[in-house]
């Protein structure tokens, strides 16, 4: 039994993925969504209150159309895996938890407060984003927290809700 | 004897103790995140923003423009240490500026930047103080026509001057301004609000420049552990950077030329930083004696970059006050906080607010001592500390993004508004479009349909001729026209000769 020979360019050919890069799409889509919604809105207005967005839409419409014929004479692109796994990825953990963490909490900013919130915020995030030291970790919320109260509440006189606190603050 | 006047009540405006306070804190602030990659100066000068909504207007200006002043040369320190521009508009100075580190001649180097710096800001504020009077007398000339289009050449020039894609950059510019017509249109009409009485005042600019300038950049930074690895062995003696400051001083030449380009680009709107820095680079090695040394640590390319970027921010920060048009990104956050403090950006205000204009420039004169001071001082201390944790820096800037744009309107709308801007400016960095052409445009997008309804109630039926009839109009839209077509020819071309 004589072992299969495999030639080398072989196993680059495996190595190669063809991949569309879809992420590209994101972009143009949230173009178009913006503008479907915009002109169910906008429609029914004057002239001289429609001229100008209908000239910026064209304009947007034709420049997106260039963008996205661009991208599909180019895709679907042929990469080498190793050079795919070293571009970054779109999504990782901490981003996720970047936008995720504070959305969340802001949907309850009332009830938490701006204190609690803060705290809670800045806390979830540096240990979503791999921070493991315990001082670190208690003393940078607190110190934000308290922190942006004085600015904020404070100085700046923002409407910061008080929450839990409440009783606390008074 | 007006002049003379304006000039006396800006001096007694900014020569007080409560101005100077403001014009330290500003340099201070400003040259630490100018420091840190990653915070470009429109980021920086958004995430102070809301610390002058209590301000009177000619404080949280000085703060805002000592902040814009010294966050350029804070860039300076990483290009020249780290070899990692704190800005774009640094990037020329790493050239020659890290070169020189390699060399064990950091102090050199910084003392270099340092004087060219802020010479070359003095300077641009010098003409500006002299100039912007008649700057202003020329603008009251234009008509709707003129101002229209020169509003939405700042949004064009982004396109025509970028390095990245044309077509994404207009596209993204299209995009801004169409997202900035929401809201009540000058005929009374409500415009695309979605039913959202938020919306009613049109789409507000800090969480779109919030969003799109610091949450995008902290998504971007949220896949890295610090922000820059810093490795290297510097030689920052004070010594070395006087050595740097004197060597500057002997090239008069390079200095005055260089600060002159920065100052002409900067009058172009949206042109920035970047373009003037480059530029003045490249005209500095065509008329230098030792143009071999460019790129391996010469001094004379380091004057050049930055004596022509602190430059330009005089110039557009000229633009930007006597057009209502941004002469760069950061001016447009400095604009923002002009509207939100109730005043009206353009050829009046000069005429309208000369204590405030004047005091403003003059502001900007102060801070470059401010600037020269703390960078001598603290400059080492600073450059230490750019290998800070991402763990640490996001979640402090995410929580004052919120806060900030909270504080904007006591509204919960804004921030949402901001965390979506933030996430769309994220997939826009990622793949090449212009999160700053979105901003721009957003802010442009007022004038420019306003002073197109004005052109239309004022020519009638024809109102499309008076761009072609009127000379200044017809000569801004030929340039218009033929930046944009070199851009695109350009960047074909550049594409072609990359592919062979």
């Amino acid at each position: 039994m004589g072992h299969k020979r495999i030639r080398p360019d072989a196993i680059r050919i495996e190595t190669m993925t063809k991949r569309f890069p879809f992420g590209e799409l994101v972009v143009p889509a949230a173009m178009l969504v913006f503008v479907v919604a915009y002109w169910r809105q906008a429609y029914g207005l004057s002239f001289e209150a429609r001229l100008f967005p209908t000239a910026l839409t064209i304009a947007l419409l034709c420049l997106v159309a260039v963008i996205v014929f661009k991208l599909f004479r180019q895709a679907p692109s042929v990469e080498d895996a190793d050079s795919a796994e070293a571009s970054p990825r779109i999504f990782t953990f901490g981003r996720i938890a970047v936008v995720l963490v504070p959305g969340l909490l802001l949907s309850v900013w009332t009830v938490l407060g701006g204190i609690v919130f803060t705290a809670a915020t800045t806390f979830a995030v540096a240990l979503a984003l791999g921070e493991r030291r315990p001082l670190l970790l208690i003393l940078l919320p607190l110190g934000m927290a308290l922190g942006l109260h004085v600015i904020f509440s404070v100085v700046l006189h923002a409407r910061i809700p008080h929450g839990l606190t409440a009783g606390l603050l008074g | 004897m007006e002049f003379l006047a304006h000039l006396t009540d800006g001096f007694e405006a900014a020569f007080t103790l409560h101005a100077a306070g403001f014009v330290l804190l500003g340099t201070f602030l400003g040259i630490i995140v100018g420091a840190t990659p990653g915070l470009s100066s429109g980021m920086a000068v958004a995430v102070l923003l809301p610390l002058t909504f209590t301000m009177d207007s000619l404080t949280g200006l000085i703060f805002l423009t000592s902040v814009y002043v010294a966050v350029t040369y804070g860039g300076a320190i990483t290009a020249i240490m780290l070899n990692t521009p704190g800005a774009p508009e640094n990037a020329a100075t790493a050239l020659d500026g890290h070169a020189l580190t390699r060399l064990g001649q950091s102090g050199r180097a910084l003392g270099a930047a340092i004087a060219a710096s802020a010479l070359g800001g003095l300077l641009s504020y010098f003409l500006m103080l002299f100039g912007i009077g008649s700057v202003a007398q020329v603008a009251l000339t234009f008509g709707p026509t003129e101002i229209f289009l020169i509003a939405l050449s700042g949004v064009m020039v982004l396109g025509a001057v970028g390095t990245g894609s044309p077509t994404k950059i207009l596209a993204s510019g299209m995009f801004g301004l169409l997202i900035g017509t929401i809201g009540i249109v000058p005929t009374g009409e409500w415009r695309a609000t979605f039913g959202e009485p938020f919306l009613a005042d049109g789409m507000q600019i800090v969480p779109v420049l919030i969003g799109m300038f610091v949450v995008a950049e902290l998504l971007m930074l949220a896949g890295r552990s610090t922000v820059v690895d810093a490795d290297i062995e510097v030689n920052r003696s004070v010594g070395a950077i006087f050595s740097g400051l004197g060597e500057a001083l002997r090239m008069p030449v390079t200095l005055l030329r260089s600060a002159f380009i920065g100052m002409g680009v900067g009058l172009i709107p949206a042109a920035g930083a970047t373009l003037a820095a480059f530029s003045s680079y490249s005209v500095a090695r065509r008329f230098s004696k030792e143009p071999e040394t460019y790129g391996k640590g010469s001094t004379e390319g380091i004057v050049a970059a930055e004596s022509a970027n602190n430059a330009c921010s005089g110039g557009a920060l000229t633009v930007s006050l006597v057009l209502g048009v941004p002469g760069s990104v950061t001016t447009a956050v400095i604009l923002g906080a002009l509207t939100m403090q109730g005043l009206q950006p353009g050829p009046m205000m000069v005429v309208q607010q000369p204590t405030l204009v004047y005091g403003l420039i003059i502001a900007a004169i102060l801070s470059q001592p401010a600037m020269v001071l703390f960078a001598v001082l603290a400059g080492n201390a600073m450059s230490r500390a750019l290998t800070v944790s991402t763990r640490v820096l996001v979640p402090v800037l995410l929580i004052l993004s919120i806060y900030g744009t909270f504080a904007l309107r006591n509204a919960m709308f804004d921030v949402w508004m901001m965390l979506g801007f933030g996430v769309l400016g994220y997939f826009m960095k990622r793949y090449d479009y212009s999160p700053a052409a979105v901003v721009m445009g957003v802010m442009l997008a007022s004038i420019t349909d306003s002073e197109l309804i004005r052109t239309m109630q004022i020519f009638g039926h024809d109102w499309y001729l008076a761009f072609f009839q009127r000379p200044v109009s017809l000569v801004i839209l030929i340039i218009l026209v033929a930046s944009l077509a070199r851009a695109a020819f350009g960047h074909r071309r550049r594409r072609t000769s990359d592919a062979e």
